[in-house]
């Protein structure tokens, strides 16, 4: 199982979903990755790229077709692709391997200049996913028919974990002003998310990305940075680049003039 | 955590924070020493920056090792088996060190599973390793 990587110009998306009635990613994607096949970059999918929960197998060819197209001409390229596994796709866990397209992997510990970077879904610091993995999967599941009878019931349930998140940090306090390098100060303390980055990054990390909030965000904690490469269901489609170890989240707004969201440098 | 039993050979050492987690931070200047070979120890390291040279006595001189970078750890042997340091650690340059105690180890491996892993590979790697040098130390038939 090869969880090391050595990259100097890797770009990070999570959250794709493709196959679920909700993801409009297929579309945005396939442009997307035509810009990142001209920029250079090797790819990463860091978790919940192939939604194998919420989808039909008709629906999930449809979608998957055209971007594993998009995957082929960017190895063929001479760039690499890695997947991350996820919790919408969690039965990959049991095909961990160099596969011809890319490499499957639980997380990745990337080296990119002279930086450490852990990259993994996240899904395994979600209190609900840790204390009712059952539970969790059965819930997910009955959602699906939801999503395929209301679409929207997504968006939805985006406002809910935004309110969840908004309401966390009223309880803990509110965030401070962002310092002119784009950073936030510690001030979301009480985010699982959080602490388990802290834990990660006292081992020698200099930065940790999580997928599977949904919520691309970048927050410097005392032990380094934490950032989240958001998703591409609905709404802005944000990614993460990493070019010499350093970190930029960006919203994909269907050309190669993205928007800077938040930026990571020193 | 015992702050004297962390202390070096070199005894300069000085822990930088510490947790009620049973982790704690040490930063260790060039070429002192971490663990000695014989002590006896129940902590475990990682190393969060800088590098440390691991080195084993051979008749009246030293063998080093290996010498391990950010995110790589020592010291497991003699947490997980009650034995005694199976070799030196000096640091090279001044080193930042997490420092784990049993219960550290046990309460990192819950909190965040994925060292699980990370330990399980190295140890795998350097147990291909030994296994490769035996195999380079036998005579050929």
């Amino acid at each position: 199982m090869n969880i090391e990587a050595a990259e100097e110009h890797l770009v990070v998306v999570s959250d794709l979903h493709l196959g679920n009635p909700a993801s409009s990613a297929r579309t945005r994607l396939v442009a997307f990755l035509d810009h990142v096949r001209d920029s250079g970059a090797s790819v990463c999918i860091n978790g919940d790229g192939f939604d194998m929960l919420q989808t039909s197998f008709r629906r999930l060819a449809a979608d998957a077709i055209p971007v594993l197209n998009r995957l082929k001409a960017l190895q063929a390229d001479g760039r690499n692709i890695y997947y991350v596994v996820g919790n919408h796709d969690i039965v990959l866990e049991h095909f961990l391997e160099e596969w011809s397209l890319c490499r499957l992997s639980p997380f990745l510990n990337l080296r990119s200049g002279d930086r450490r970077i852990r990259i993994e879904h996240g899904h395994l610091y979600d209190p609900f996913f840790a204390q009712s993995p059952t539970l969790y999967e059965i819930s997910t599941r009955l959602a699906r028919y939801a999503l395929f009878t209301v679409p929207d019931t997504y968006k939805v349930w985006a406002k809910a974990q935004r309110r969840l998140q908004d309401a966390r940090h009223r309880r803990v306090g509110r965030p401070g002003p962002a310092a002119d390098n784009g950073h936030r100060p510690l001030s979301l303390l009480g985010s699982p998310y959080h602490d388990a980055a802290s834990m990660i990054l006292r081992r020698g990390f200099d930065a940790v990305v999580f997928g599977h909030t949904h919520l691309a965000e970048m927050v410097t904690l005392p032990e380094g940075v934490y950032v989240n490469s958001g998703n591409w269901l609905s709404g802005a489609a944000t990614y993460v680049e990493i070019t010499k170890g350093e970190l930029v989240v960006r919203t994909w707004e269907g050309s190669a003039d993205a928007v800077t969201v938040r930026e990571f440098r020193e | 955590m015992d702050a004297q039993r962390m202390k070096p050979p070199g005894g300069r050492a000085k822990p930088a924070g510490r947790r009620a987690t049973g982790e704690a931070e040490i930063v260790v200047a060039d070429g002192e020493g971490i663990v000695r070979e014989g002590d006896v120890g129940h902590d475990m390291f990682i190393v969060q920056s800088g590098q440390v040279r691991i080195s084993k006595r051979k008749n009246h001189g030293e063998v080093v090792l290996a010498t391990l970078d950010r995110g790589d750890f020592f010291g497991e042997m003699s947490l997980l088996e009650s034995l005694p340091r199976e070799a030196t650690a000096r640091a090279v340059g001044e080193t930042r060190l997490l420092v784990l105690s049993r219960g550290g180890l046990l309460f990192r491996l819950r909190r965040d599973p994925t060292f699980a892993l990370e330990m399980l590979n190295h140890l795998s790697s350097r147990l291909r390793a030994a296994q490769a040098r035996l195999i380079a130390l036998e005579p050929d038939e």
